[in-house]
């Protein structure tokens, strides 16, 4: 298992399928990769 | 808020502030965390570690998470906080529902921390719902529980958040299983896709323990961030669960694991360990260096061989893999760095963080300041209780609304996991089985304790309302056995064999324990060595029957039954000692050590193995060694008398180069005349009086022919062996204690003993004379059997750090009385009245003179 969260999120992408990392972080992780998801849903849909 | 508190709040801000982290980690262990370590897989809790202590934290029985985790938060123990099991009874709604903290009736931490005016934040304590009105956030354990549909509307369980005003901020950091991808089940199972059809399940579980507990770590570091607190509680219990779920897969593969679940599974529960270091990262990051932080653990959890492939049908059977050793690792300001605590209990935390705190621990908590974390000792402040002190402590006071909803997602997963049988259909049937759990796990909690009466008395009751009476019966023969009522234990059993067929081999073990109590030596030997010869023998049994061949004093077999323990499980550190203790009974040091060695390697928290390795290290006299090893046992168990008097002696003995006449002691002193019936002991307890001691007498037994002078006795000593209560009257004085007796001498005095030594032959002439059985024929084995218990005698006598002896030959005595005297006054160190001490001996009385030729 590897730790993909980067403390500093500097350049980090996160992955729409989410992490453990991401998980990891907490409220923030969560919320971000939330966003990330949901917004990639939202384009999904419109296409 | 009260004007009082808001006072207190001012007061403490003008303070340094001390704050505080502690995360639970249920079931925990260093077995599995030692190897990740080694491979640097939790980096996080390596940090941790280097800048602080780590150790063994011991759990308590029965190993129950929700009682447990309130005896972290109390610092006491289950009979004294009220949270006696994983379910309760609303006696309101009549049904029975999941635990919650309407059962505690001691205060918690938090409870205290508001009274002084402190901010907690609480997230997922099991139980902490409802969520108390504390000075902080409560995030209760139901918080993640009830899970709606995916993409239905999803509402929190009531009175999960206090306060209120949060629970729009936390609710949506609640993750639902069905938002897991690949990408968060794939690090625990890389071979989810080669899953069965029939094991899905065990995904649909996985991704729960997963998201609920991802869930309680994101309203924790929600919480951290965002508001001031002084204390954060977080509790998971990722690595219990995935434990109960998926340890039969943990490496090695066990014979009965099919290969290709194995497989499957093999990397799951190392993988939740990962994860939990992983958050543990983010919550160290959160609090800070200038934090307090302890992550530890309520128990342990079996890995090894012994792992259960399937639960028994017993009442809460997945605590039967709970381990007694959790973990603990604590670190920050004025912890030291790098080093090993030892003897640490789940009931010290409590008094430790109130005392770094700055706040008195409850004179009612049963754990103690783990002062040895602590770079400087500081005095503990002490109140006699926290339940006296008036004021606001934010407790939860109102009824508690059940939530049918949330209440049966939690049942669910208590069901789920095999704590909980699901509960009978017949409500009224459900709630008299409750009540029967809970009251089993209070007695439990006593058996615990070691008060036996009190756990007697309920098992008693338990047992004339039925239910699961052939567990209760189980412990109550124990109970007798232990309190030597060998009627009241065979009557039990007689009715446990009616109850339940099916325990053969542990009714055969009580039963060899009852006759050997009855007396019936012969028979019960018949059983044990018929048991012995068994080859389904497991290492329990052996380990019991060695235990018994000891109280025979029947060392060879008692080896040879622990060496099979041994071989059953080379890694269980107490059969390793009983060998250890079997080969010092036998004179072998050398092997004694050895196993010893390999118990303390097992468990460094050992004090009695650490004691042995310092007893087999001083046979072999290396007396430097040995005091280390017994100050190691005096550090880990400070109650551990042997060790304290061990540790004198070698102290006295580097000054006298000998076993020394006079110890600097800080035990109480007992001289002890003894010796077989008939040898002189009552002469000699006649010669001491007269030479100026002070003799503890009742002269119940009056003179008569055979003593003509009195036997010097005191009625009370012939009951040693059930009560030595009363044995401190003995202080500063002489008692007589026939040699058989002797064993039965508690460790927690000196004794000075004089042992007196005649002819084997004249003792027997002499015996047989009192019992008017003079000039008939010796009994058949008396003598060949007076001739080992004096050897074993001796052996024991030597052992013994509190024995100091002398041996003063009968003979000797009516021959140069005056020797005899000063080479008694000497040993003793006193000045007696050698004039007197000979004028008692009288050379007439030396009767029953066997002349040899």
């Amino acid at each position: 298992m590897k730790q993909n969260v980067n403390n500093s999120s500097k350049g980090y992408k996160i992955p729409v399928e989410g992490s453990l990392g991401l998980l990891a972080y907490g409220d923030k992780g969560l919320r971000a990769w939330r966003k990330v998801r949901d917004e990639k849903s939202k384009k999904d849909k419109k296409k | 808020m009260a004007k009082s508190t808001r006072r207190k709040i001012e007061e403490r801000q003008e303070k340094v502030k001390k704050k505080v982290l502690l995360i639970g980690w249920d079931a925990a262990d260093w077995e599995i965390i030692n190897p990740l370590l080694e491979e640097g897989k939790m980096p996080a809790l390596q940090r941790l570690i280097n800048r602080g202590v780590k150790g063994n934290l011991s759990t308590l029985n029965p190993p129950y998470s929700p009682m447990l985790w309130t005896s972290v938060a109390t610092g006491k123990t289950a009979d004294k906080h009220g949270v006696l099991g994983f379910i309760e009874i609303d006696t309101d709604q009549q049904v029975v529902r999941p635990v919650t903290v309407t059962q505690r009736k001691s205060r918690a931490l938090w409870n205290i921390f508001h009274s002084q005016g402190l901010k907690s934040n609480l997230v997922g304590w099991w139980p902490s719902h409802p969520a108390e009105p504390i000075n902080g956030v409560v995030v209760s354990d139901l918080f993640p529980k009830p899970i709606a549909k995916f993409s239905e509307p999803w509402p929190l369980a009531p009175e999960s958040i206090h306060p209120e005003s949060m629970r729009d901020e936390l609710s949506d950091l609640r993750i639902h299983p069905q938002e897991l991808t690949g990408a968060h089940i794939l690090p625990f199972i890389p071979k989810a896709a080669e899953i069965k059809e029939e094991d899905q399940k065990s995904l649909q579980v996985l991704a729960k323990i997963v998201t609920h507990n991802s869930s309680l770590h994101a309203a924790s570091t929600y919480l951290m961030e965002n508001t001031d607190w002084d204390f954060t509680g977080v509790y998971y219990d990722l690595i219990d669960h995935f434990c109960h779920a998926y340890m039969k897969f943990h490496p090695p593969k066990l014979p009965r694991v099919p290969k290709d679940k194995y497989e499957i599974f093999k990397e799951a529960v190392r993988g939740a360990y990962m994860y939990q270091d992983m958050m543990l990262e983010r919550s160290l990051e959160l609090a800070g260096e200038d934090t307090l932080v302890i992550v530890m653990s309520d128990h342990g959890y079996v890995s090894d061989n012994n792992r259960m492939l399937e639960q028994l049908d017993m009442h809460a059977s997945p605590a039967l893999e709970h381990r007694e050793f959790g973990m603990i690792v604590m670190a920050g300001p004025g912890i030291k760095k790098g080093e090993t605590i030892y003897g640490a209990s789940l009931l010290d935390i409590a008094p430790t963080l109130l005392h770094y705190i700055d706040l008195p621990i409850g004179e009612d908590m049963d754990g103690r300041v783990l002062q040895d974390a602590f770079v400087q000792m500081r005095e503990t402040k002490t109140i006699p209780s926290w339940q006296n002190v008036e004021g606001d402590f934010g407790e939860f006071k109102r009824e508690l609304k059940g939530d049918a909803f949330s209440e049966q997602a939690a049942m669910e997963q208590l069901i789920e996991l095999g704590y909980i049988d699901r509960p009978n259909v017949n409500m009224e049937k459900a709630i008299n089985e409750t009540k029967r759990d809970l009251r089993f796990n209070l007695a439990r909690v006593y058996y615990g304790k070691q008060e036996y009466d009190k756990c007697e008395e309920i098992l008693r009751e338990l047992i004339l309302e039925d239910g699961k009476i052939a567990t209760y019966l189980i412990d109550l023969i124990n109970i007798c056995l232990i309190k030597e009522n060998f009627v009241d234990a065979r009557k039990f059993l007689e009715l446990l064999r009616e109850k339940d067929k099916s325990k053969a081999s542990k009714t055969q073990l009580i039963e060899a324990k009852i006759l050997l109590g009855e007396g019936n030596v012969s028979k019960a030997r018949g059983i044990l060595n018929e048991m012995a010869t068994r080859k389904s023998m497991t290492g329990v049994i052996a380990m019991e029957l060695g235990k018994i061949f000891i109280n025979l004093e029947e060392y060879e077999k008692a080896a040879d039954q622990f060496k099979k323990a041994v071989a059953f499980k080379p890694d269980n550190a107490r059969y390793q000692h009983a060998l250890a203790k079997a080969y010092l009974k036998l004179n072998a040091p050398d092997k004694a050590i050895e196993h010893a060695l390999n118990s303390v390697e097992l468990v460094r928290y050992f004090p009695d193995a650490h004691y042995t390795v310092g007893q087999a290290l001083e046979m072999l006299g290396d007396l430097e060694s040995a005091q280390n090893a017994y100050n190691t046992a005096k550090l880990l168990q400070p109650k551990l008398k042997r060790a304290k008097m061990a540790v004198e002696n070698l102290e006295a003995k580097k000054v006298s180069g000998y076993k020394p006449f006079k110890v600097d002691s800080e035990f109480p002193e007992i001289i002890v005349v003894s010796g077989l019936p008939r040898s002189g002991t009552s002469m000699m307890m006649q010669m001491v009086s007269a030479g100026g001691l002070n003799p503890l007498t009742d002269n119940v037994r009056k003179e008569d022919e055979s003593n003509p002078k009195g036997y010097f006795e005191y009625e009370k000593t012939k009951g040693l062996h059930k009560d030595n209560s009363w044995l401190h009257e003995a202080e500063g004085k002489v008692i007589k204690v026939v040699a058989p007796l002797l064993k039965h001498l508690p460790a927690n005095f000196r004794y000075k003993v004089i042992f007196m030594t005649r002819d084997l032959d004249e003792v027997l002439a002499s015996q047989d004379k009192m019992l008017g059985r003079a000039g008939s024929k010796p009994q058949v084995g008396v003598r060949e059997s007076f001739e080992k218990e004096l050897i074993k005698l001796d052996q024991r006598m030597e052992q013994e750090p509190g024995f100091d002896v002398v041996k003063i030959v009968y003979k000797d005595v009516i021959e140069k009385p005056e020797d005899a005297a000063k080479v008694i006054a000497e040993f003793l160190g006193e000045e007696l009245d050698i004039e007197a001490m000979t004028s008692q001996v009288e050379a007439k009385l030396y009767r029953n003179r066997v002349m040899k030729f």
